[in-house]
């Protein structure tokens, strides 16, 4: 359980992504009356797991970050999937956002409760006691 | 930074914009009557304001601020009232550009997107409470 690709090293990778993705959809939200701004949304959570994309990494502080704070973070990119466009250029949909922010803070509380049971099982079959 | 702290600082920049755009809509409306007092003189001209993507670098997050606050241009409507001080030698006066049923529609989709951003913060605020349980 604790080695390789663990259970832990998982639960994490996929808190960070949706913490990303939260993110991403608080950028949209904040812009939703922004004109010609267009929506955005993270690489899915395979392409994460196989590790093909990292953004580019910043070295340099005069490097221009790709969107996600630059080091190995989820690629951001523009939501093809975005349900309509305004007349002003904006294809942020409130509706749309709002069920996609629903859907991650689900996510959310899953992953981070599989990482507490997780974590009690590590502790029961160590000590023995709950 | 990392994204669960600055959500809560893009929302808020959200909040903010939105805030001072129901600022812009309510003096609209308080001045929806707000004539000249001389002869032929301009009343309140409706104010506009309109929103900019803004790039935090340090903390990589895309967050809006308001652009500018303009002034519409459209014309005047003109009223027939000799007795007013502000009427020209053909007794009209000239009345604010405001359109109350569009202040009232901007209004409403300023104080929705505010809702919006409010639910987003919560939203990071629950995830974070979650993180710091798995500290317990």
């Amino acid at each position: 359980m604790l080695d390789g690709m663990s259970f832990f090293a998982l639960a994490s990778k996929r808190l960070d992504w949706l913490a990303a993705r939260q993110k991403v959809i608080s950028e949209n939200v904040a812009n939703a009356n922004t004109p010609d701004f267009l929506a955005k949304d993270v690489a899915g959570f395979e392409s994460m797991l196989a590790g093909t994309q990292s953004g580019m990494a910043t070295t340099n502080a005069r490097h221009i970050s790709t969107g996600s704070g630059g080091n190995g973070g989820p690629r951001v990119m523009t939501d093809v999937a975005a349900w309509e466009r305004s007349i002003d250029g904006n294809t942020v949909v409130l509706e749309q956002q709002t069920v996609k922010a629903a859907e991650v803070s689900e996510s959310y509380r899953l992953a981070a409760q599989l990482y507490r049971k997780g974590h009690d099982l590590l502790t029961l079959s160590v000590t023995g006691q709950r | 930074m990392d994204p669960l702290s600055s959500i809560s600082a893009i929302a808020a920049s959200g909040m903010r914009a939105q805030g001072e755009r129901l600022k812009v809509v309510s003096e609209n409306v308080a001045n929806a009557d707000s004539t000249g007092n001389t002869p032929g003189a301009d009343p309140y001209r409706r104010k506009t304001l309109s929103f900019e993507e803004m790039v935090d670098r340090d903390m990589g997050a895309s967050m809006v601020k308001v652009e500018q606050i303009g002034r519409d241009k459209t014309p005047f409507t003109l009223v027939h009232d000799p007795a007013h001080p502000a009427a020209d030698a053909k007794g009209m006066v000239k009345m604010p550009n405001v359109n109350p049923i569009l202040e009232m529609g901007n209004m409403r989709e300023a104080s929705r997107s505010y809702e919006a951003n409010m639910n987003m913060f919560e939203a990071g605020r629950d995830m974070r409470t979650q993180m710091l349980d798995l500290l317990r």
